[in-house]
């Protein structure tokens, strides 16, 4: 089963190049395998879910080593 | 002024149209978006709110019309169609959308998400964010 998460990290911050929090996020998912789209409000991911499972508490605990507060993730069935 | 003398009702809201930033115009001139205002069956005159404020003040209109008036006036000032902007630019478009009220209107969240090219979920989790 393939499936799609979302997430935004915190806090939001548009000045600039994109905080450590969105990058360091992005990088743990690449580095998973998961097809990456780096949006300007979220990050989406897609996977079979045996690949993007295992890969979410990566993706957070890169996000929070990044400097995120807080992070909100949606998974659901790729349609 | 259509007429001569002052009506009393142009003289009622004039302080209220002053306070508004809005202006008179005579009932003749009215465009689609002011508001006509009937005394005795007769027409005295015409309301034309600011321009920013008219796509949320008029009442009639389906939610759609105020979030795709913000939605232009948004991409005007950043120079191009929503999706077509930069990440950066992007998420200035929603900074300025949110300020100006956008996800007050109904489905606007669906409708942003579209302009932008990206999800609503995405868009609910922006708005979920803590502030």
């Amino acid at each position: 089963m393939r499936l799609v998460a979302e997430f935004t990290t915190e806090p939001f911050d548009v000045n600039g190049s994109p905080p450590a929090h969105a990058t360091e996020a992005l990088r743990a998912a690449q580095e998973a395998g998961l097809e990456c789209d780096f949006g300007p409000l979220g990050t989406q991911v897609r996977g079979e879910e045996d690949l993007l499972l295992p890969a979410l508490p990566e993706v957070l605990r890169a996000a929070f080593a990044g400097g995120a507060s807080q992070v909100t993730l949606q998974v659901r069935r790729d349609a | 002024m259509p007429e001569p003398e002052v009506h009393p009702l142009v003289a009622a809201i004039t302080p209220l149209i002053e306070r508004l930033n809005a202006e008179l115009v005579a009932p003749g001139d009215a465009r689609d978006d002011d508001l006509t205002l009937v005394w005795d069956s007769e027409p005295v005159v015409a309301v034309r709110l600011p321009a920013k404020e008219a796509g949320r003040a008029a009442g009639g209109k389906p939610p759609e019309g105020g979030v795709s008036t913000l939605l232009a006036e948004v991409a005007d000032e950043l120079g191009g169609p929503l999706n077509t902007l930069s990440r950066s630019q992007k998420q200035q478009a929603v900074l300025l959308l949110e300020a100006r009220g956008v996800f007050e209107f109904r489905k606007s969240a669906e409708i942003v998400a579209e302009a932008l090219g990206v999800t609503r979920f995405t868009v609910y989790n922006y708005l979920n964010r803590a502030r």
